[in-house]
């Protein structure tokens, strides 16, 4: 099963559909961050004006080395859910409104990226 | 000021609210609290089947020794392993455990 | 007095805040992590512990998100049970955050009315799920405890206790005391257009004009009860508080309507099997504001990603707006008018 009303994007077009939602008044409402072993999948997912139901996932799927811009210029309210990506997996994202460095949620004594699947085995539950 | 005259008057004379706890006036719990744990070894056959489900790992069940651990301070008080449990050897109190000064296990011996 | 663990810093001018960056992550507990460890039954009892108040709401949309991807139906008494419990939590959320709101500005007397009147409904928690806040009672499949008839009038007779002690104390003072209109009226401006942009969730978004609560979209059994958000349009703190003091006696209503609607049977069906390879979202309505459940199955009992996204994590933003241009002295109620819950927006 997958999320209704998903669109898949490529990390070019991402900038340009996120600033369409805006001309429609969509809400910001979270995003999420997959790691899919290859590959990284974000997803954002915004819900427009006029209905309660959620309207759209956008998906996009960077390469690991990949960078990831930011929609936080448009909708500041992502900035704190891509410093939280950031501290997760490791991405690098370009062009954040408030950039943490890596210690958004993170200490300096805490685990390295700990969402990413390869360094499974080092955490401890 | 003077329409609050009454009110600290009747303040003045009345009981305290709040209860005197620990001491005094402990309210009874409801007849449904989860409260602490007790388990009938005598029932128990150390299937372990409850301490598969807890969630949180506070039972150890060892078939080898023949024990069954429990550790009261990592029990969150859920209740799945009464419900699991197919001879119904753990029962539950309506009284929760009072604060303690070290951490201790129980160890259960059938 | 804050009682969270967030650090703003603050740029002054004089008295007038210019410039605030919020810092976090004191408290970050790596739930999202564990919930990936664990099998997918247990997670029900971790998700309750993201946050110490509205933790029945987690579970329950936790519940339903895991109950949409393996497609059981859930049987209706349970869902109308659910809504009662997440109801009541509501209610003594947002009666403690009313207690704090007036412990911050000084007002005392008013701190412990609230509280008292929130001993009533976690004596109705404690009486009917057998815990007062965390309490374990929904899994997937359906809840753990009934509520009979017997119990259903205990709890009605509790609620117009509590109506009679909230019209008496903490609803006259709200709306009349001087002292809280100072406070807060003016204070911390959101406008409509502001709050839609910074995705700002629950009574902050509401008391800026919007209508926007999750609990239309009818899960748990809103359907059945019917439902209509709260609104206020002034955009200030005392908008917020408005909104928050009414949602209580809606909360009441509800829970009313729950009880003399919810039909005869079963209160759980088994679950048998493994969550299916896909994802799945699904959105509650905390006292707070809106939770996203975000879950990938991959068929083994654990979860591929349990994505938890609380409503403090989406106000924070708002708030970063909200400060620039108060004075100093009303950065505590403007931050504690979010409602801030710093445990779960790190979790
Ligand atoms: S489930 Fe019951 S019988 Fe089995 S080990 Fe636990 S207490 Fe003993
Ligand atoms: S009550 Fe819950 S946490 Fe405690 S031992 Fe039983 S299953 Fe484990």
């Amino acid at each position: 099963m997958s999320l209704e009303k998903e669109v898949v994007v490529d990390k070019a077009e991402l900038i340009p559909e996120v600033q369409n939602l805006l001309a429609q008044k969509a809400r910001y409402c979270s995003s999420t961050c997959l790691d899919l072993g290859d590959k990284f999948e974000i997803i954002h997912h915004f819900q427009l004006e006029d209905s309660v139901d959620f309207t759209k996932h956008i998906k996009v799927r960077i390469n690991k080395e990949d960078t990831l811009p930011s929609i936080s210029n448009i909708y500041l309210a992502a900035t704190l859910c891509e410093n939280e990506m950031q501290d997760h997996f490791d991405i690098k994202i370009i062009g954040l409104a408030i950039d943490f460095k890596k210690r958004f949620l993170r200490a300096k004594e805490s685990p390295e990226f700990m969402l990413t699947k390869e360094k499974k085995e080092e955490v401890s539950p | 000021m003077p329409w609050m005259l009454p009110t600290i008057w009747k303040n003045l004379f009345s009981r305290p609210v709040t209860r005197r706890y620990p001491f005094k006036d402990i309210r009874e719990p409801f007849s449904g609290y989860r409260g602490k744990l007790h388990f009938d070894m005598e029932k128990c056959n150390l299937c372990s089947a409850c301490a598969q489900l807890c969630p949180s790992n506070a039972i150890v069940v060892d078939k080898e020794a023949k024990t069954l651990k429990y550790n009261p301070f990592a029990c969150i008080y859920c209740a799945t392993c009464v419900e699991a449990c197919p001879r119904k050897a753990i029962t539950m109190d309506t009284h929760y455990s009072p604060p303690a000064t070290v951490k201790s296990e129980e160890t259960c011996r059938p | 007095m804050l009682p969270e663990p967030i650090h703003l810093k603050l740029e002054l001018e004089d008295e007038t805040v210019v410039g605030v960056t919020p810092i976090i992550g004191y408290i970050y507990r790596g739930i999202e992590k564990a919930g990936e460890l664990n099998p997918f039954r247990n997670n029900v009892f971790l998700v309750e512990r993201i946050c110490g108040i509205c933790s029945f709401t987690h579970a329950l949309c936790y519940c339903e998100a895991v109950e949409k991807l393996m497609q059981v139906e859930v049987p209706p008494r349970a869902r109308f049970i659910r809504l009662c419990w997440s109801e009541l939590s509501r209610i003594h959320s947002h009666l403690l955050w009313l207690g704090l709101f007036a412990d911050a500005m000084g007002f005392e007397s008013l701190f412990m009315q609230c509280w008292r009147a929130r001993e009533i409904i976690l004596d109705i928690s404690e009486m009917t799920a057998g815990h007062r806040i965390i309490q374990s009672t929904s899994i997937i499949g359906g809840i753990r405890r009934d509520i009979d008839k017997e119990m259903a009038k205990e709890v009605e007779h509790k609620l117009s206790d509590f109506k009679e002690l909230m019209d008496n104390t903490v609803s006259p003072t709200v709306y009349n005391d001087p002292t809280i209109k100072r406070r807060t009226v003016g204070k911390g401006m959101l406008s409509k257009e502001q709050a839609n942009l910074l995705g700002a969730v629950g009574p902050i978004l509401r008391g800026s004009g919007v209508p926007l609560d999750i609990r239309q979209t009818g899960y748990a059994a809103y359907k059945e009860t019917g439902f209509e958000p709260i609104v206020e349009s002034d955009g200030d703190c005392y908008a917020r508080t408005i909104v928050r003091l009414r949602e209580i006696y809606q909360s009441r209503e509800l829970i009313l309507k729950a009880l003399s609607l919810m039909p005869e049977g079963d209160i759980s069906v088994t679950v048998r099997g493994n969550p299916p390879e896909g994802e799945m979202i699904h959105r509650a309505e905390q006292p707070r504001g809106e939770v996203v459940y975000y879950i990938k199955g991959n068929g083994t009992r654990n979860l591929d990603r349990l994505r938890v996204r609380t409503p403090t994590f989406a106000n924070i933003p708002p708030l970063l707006t909200m400060l620039p241009g108060c004075e100093l002295a009303d950065v505590p109620v403007i931050t504690l008018s979010i409602d801030p819950c710093i445990a779960c927006t790190e979790r």
